[in-house]
């Protein structure tokens, strides 16, 4: 478990964290409850790190998100988008990152990030990807020029440079 | 002397001959000659003072700390991500390394459309000389190319087209493939080891984390920069810092610099924010059945130009590869729900190439950068022979794609598109590519507030001194009369080098 507690998102309240975490099932193929203990918080953080102006744009997002009206529209049925299954929550991500409508395609770009760079950014993540990660410390075992040869040694001064 | 928010206890007000807005390669430059010649030089930098420990290759902090707007700047529409360095140093700090000459074909554009004799090849020579030694600029050696590099050299050989080894500035290179967070290994000679550490052997003081919110102008040798400490960014309080100079050089970047110019009110020239040139990208991505490793090696080491003229007239596009580690992938990659997923599982086995074009073959104005209601506005739209060459270029990379063995190759349309063989190309014709049906990419924004004779066309004439404003420069990508057509930093090093000479130590 992540020491941090959901309390600690200053963006995200409960709905719009609903919201996003149903969002990112149906984009990134990953079941909720395997999203990862830090997804939440590095949406948090990224988006709180944004400027004022693109956060109340994401603001609207959400709440458009969180319409069952909007629903209706997309998917003939009046819910909150968290509560849609899987197939009607991707069919209405996929009319909106086809839509005729420059907006719509805008959001879910915009989606697609926050979404992306929440679940990948997660360390846990390197191993579903078979990614050795950093090279730092590892330089003979990670794929570098150094790969089955030596370790790398930092200059003990910066006069060696 | 370098001067943190967090090392700010009171406002500043200080004097200098020059006042630098900007530490990347423009800016360094400029700085290593002002105080080569012994002038007293501050430099303003938004982003954060960086050494090599700081470049730790966590991408999930450098991406947010080293990059403008957390590495998601884009245009107001979101269809064309840009990727800018908001760091000491600027983007040298954290790009690819790729060192390529302006070519000829576009230096004699800028003669005969821009009236610049001065920047000929014969007269630019010297500088690129000069430049190219100071920061180790060499051709990757055949045996350093990593396997992404080497699809490039061997998709071509089988297609019968032109590719080759590019240039890079290292020295020590361990090829760990995390240039785009910045050199742990300090391989890279970027502006922080060469041109910003010379200007910082003489008398110069560079204040990071302070954002340059306006200039007031009130004469040639008169003027006054005022920035802002970031303070909320260190957990301090923030502070106002004044600069009293003779001279002000704008280095900013083609985004920065038109918006604090249009902050200080420095709007005579209505080109002033215009004709912005993105290098628009957009990829195909291979899937092979070996392994590629595109997050390691040294990222890019090999080009193909061979569609560098499609129009007889130096425009076309060129294909180069870009390295791939989680997050930018995890964000980017095509597809929706357990497609997408397993397309990033196989990370490792893919080869991402790009496809970058020469905008501007219509010589129109694509693109604007303005400061309007309190925030940044980035408009573009590619016009129709540019958006010809993107296309060509797209089909172009997938066909090396398969010449080098990919099993499949996506590209990146809202449409998920999947080739299985390069005689499913025809498919991607029928494709909607507008906004955001085609994601596009930049890291080279250039233009906006271009160089030329005369003010109906041009904000600054050959000295790089704005028409309209003497005593204030601009020195950076902002001033190139239209896109280089090769990775730009050596092409912004060239011309401000050219410019400094031209200007005669900026008339100081």
């Amino acid at each position: 478990m992540s020491a941090k507690d959901s309390g600690s998102l200053e963006f995200l309240s409960p709905s719009r964290l609903e919201t996003l975490e149903a969002v990112a099932e149906a984009i990134l193929g990953v079941p909720r409850a395997e999203l990862g203990d830090d997804f939440k918080f590095n949406v948090d953080e990224y988006i709180i790190g944004l400027p004022l102006h693109l956060q109340k744009d994401l603001k609207r997002l959400f709440f458009s998100l969180g319409s069952p009206f909007v629903s209706l529209f997309f998917v003939g049925r009046f819910s909150r988008f968290s509560r849609l299954s899987i197939t009607q929550r991707r069919s209405y991500l996929k009319k909106w990152s086809l839509s005729r409508i420059p907006l719509l395609r805008t959001g879910y770009v915009a989606l697609k990030s926050l979404c992306g760079w929440g679940y990948y950014s997660q360390e846990s993540v390197h191993a579903e990807l078979d990614y050795p990660g950093p090279t730092i410390g590892r330089e003979d075992e990670t794929p570098t020029l150094l790969y089955g040869k030596q370790k790398w040694h930092p200059p003990s001064s910066a006069k060696e440079r | 002397m370098i001067i943190q928010p967090f090392q700010l206890s009171e406002n500043v007000s200080t004097e200098a001959d020059v006042c630098i807005i900007g530490s990347g390669a423009g800016g360094s430059l400029a700085a290593s000659r002002l105080a080569e010649n012994g002038y007293s030089v501050v430099i303003l930098e938004e982003g954060p003072f960086v050494n090599r420990e700081d470049l730790n290759q966590n991408e999930k902090v450098l991406l947010r700390r080293l990059y403008k707007q957390q590495a998601s700047q884009a245009t107001d529409d979101m269809s064309i991500r840009i990727l800018q360095g908001r760091v000491f140093g600027g983007s040298p700090t954290i790009n690819w390394m790729t060192c390529l000459r302006t070519p000829d074909h576009v230096l004699e554009e800028w003669v005969r459309d821009f009236e610049l004799e001065e920047y000929s090849s014969k007269a630019m020579a010297p500088h690129f000389e000069h430049i190219e030694k100071r920061m180790k600029v060499h051709t990757v050696p055949d045996d350093e190319h990593n396997p992404q590099n080497r699809l490039i050299l061997n998709g071509a050989k089988v297609l019968g087209i032109h590719a080759e080894a590019s240039q890079n500035n290292s020295d020590g290179c361990i090829g760990c493939g995390y240039c785009g967070t910045g050199c742990y290994y300090d391989a890279k000679q970027d502006m922080r080891l060469t041109f910003l550490g010379d200007a910082l052997r003489g008398n110069t003081t560079v204040y990071t984390g302070v954002r340059a919110e306006k200039i007031h102008y009130h004469g040639r040798n008169e003027q006054v920069v005022v920035g802002v400490s970031l303070g909320s960014e260190y957990g301090v309080s923030s502070r106002i810092i004044k600069i009293s100079c003779r001279r002000v050089v704008v280095a900013g970047s083609a985004i920065g610099t038109p918006i604090v110019l249009q902050k200080s009110k420095l709007t005579r020239n209505k080109i002033l924010g215009k004709y912005l040139h993105l290098h628009p990208v957009t990829i195909a991505v291979g899937r092979y059945d070996h392994l590629i490793d595109p997050s390691y090696g040294i990222p890019q080491s090999t080009w193909s130009e061979e569609y560098w003229n499609l129009n007889g007239e130096g425009y076309g596009f060129w294909v180069e590869v870009a390295p791939v580690q989680p997050i930018l992938g995890g964000i980017n990659m095509p597809g929706i729900g357990e497609e997408r997923r397993e397309i990033i599982r196989n990370l490792r086995r893919l080869g991402v190439m790009i496809v970058l074009v020469r905008d501007g073959a219509d010589k129109q104005s694509s693109g604007e950068v303005k400061w309007t209601r309190g925030r940044k506005s980035i408009r573009y739209r590619l016009s129709p022979t540019d958006k010809k060459h993107l296309l060509m270029g797209l089909e172009n990379a997938i066909e090396l794609q398969f010449a080098a063995g990919a099993k499949e190759v996506y590209t990146l349309h809202a449409q998920f598109t999947k080739l299985s063989s390069p005689n499913e190309i025809p498919r991607i014709r029928n494709l909607r590519d507008g906004p955001n049906e085609l994601p596009l990419f930049s890291a080279h924004p250039t233009g906006t507030a271009r160089m030329g004779t005369g003010p109906s066309y041009s904000v600054v004439g050959p000295t790089l001194e704005m028409h309209d404003y003497p005593g204030v420069f601009i020195m950076d990508g902002s001033v190139l009369p239209t896109a280089p057509g090769v990775n730009p930093m050596i092409t912004i090093l060239g011309v401000v080098s050219r410019g400094y000479e031209l200007s005669d130590n900026l008339g100081l």
